[in-house]
């Protein structure tokens, strides 16, 4: 397996349990209180130097496909955590004034649609890195 | 460009060269093993000054290791 695909799995394990720490939260101490196991998302921050590997003299680490795979991935990422700022923006601003009826949202839901987008980020580009790694067919020319 | 419309004959290249390792032809080409796996196996298609370099691994033209196959035209291949 690659470093890149360590990499990949690393960063789909760190989410999950991100996502699994809100949601056990969310059954002990409640929301917004919940949200705070999504600091287990900062180990992300870890993964350079978990993955870190001197190569041998003349080994090549990342080539031309790397590079394609990780360009296709990060927009993948970024274009599914566009979709789901600007929904989960929109979603909280209906919840609030729609069918709560109020004008102001706390500002522990502010900043859900920010985390939302970095996890998907992460998760869909990742997801993606290991789609591509596992055998779809892929072309330097795209 | 779908890449199975690239076809290459790098295996069978790599065998009439002195039974070339897939890691051998990465150093000379200058990639990682599992982009030659790739490539040979039709799920990537190389990028142009790579295809070259792969090419000069074999001391061939580029056309004798790359065939390109018209779409709508599966006789074409070269």
């Amino acid at each position: 397996m690659l470093r890149q695909q360590k990499r990949a799995w690393y960063e789909l394990t760190v989410s999950a349990l991100a996502i699994v720490a809100v949601v056990v939260l969310g059954f002990t101490i409640r929301m917004p209180q919940a949200l705070a196991g999504l600091g287990i998302l900062g180990f992300y921050g870890l993964t350079p130097l978990l993955f870190r590997r001197r190569p041998a003299p003349g080994e090549v680490v990342v080539d031309e496909r790397d590079r394609h795979i990780a360009m296709r991935a990060a927009t993948a990422g970024f274009a599914a955590s566009y979709v789901a700022f600007v929904l989960s923006g929109v979603g909280l601003w209906a919840y609030a004034f729609l069918c709560r009826g109020v004008e102001e949202v706390s500002v522990h839901q502010l900043v859900t649609p920010v985390w939302l987008a970095f996890l998907v980020f992460c998760v869909v580009r990742a997801a993606t890195m290991l789609a591509l790694y596992g055998g779809e067919v892929a072309d330097a020319s795209e | 460009m779908p890449a199975n419309e690239l076809t290459n004959s790098i295996r069978r290249l790599r065998f009439d060269h002195g039974e070339m390792t897939q890691q051998e032809l990465a150093r000379r080409a200058g990639v990682t093993r599992q982009t030659i796996i790739a490539i040979e196996a039709g799920k990537y298609s190389p990028s142009l000054p790579l295809a070259f370099r792969i090419a000069r691994a074999f001391d061939l033209r580029v056309d004798e290791v790359f065939q390109y196959r018209e779409p709508g035209n599966p006789e074409d291949a070269g």
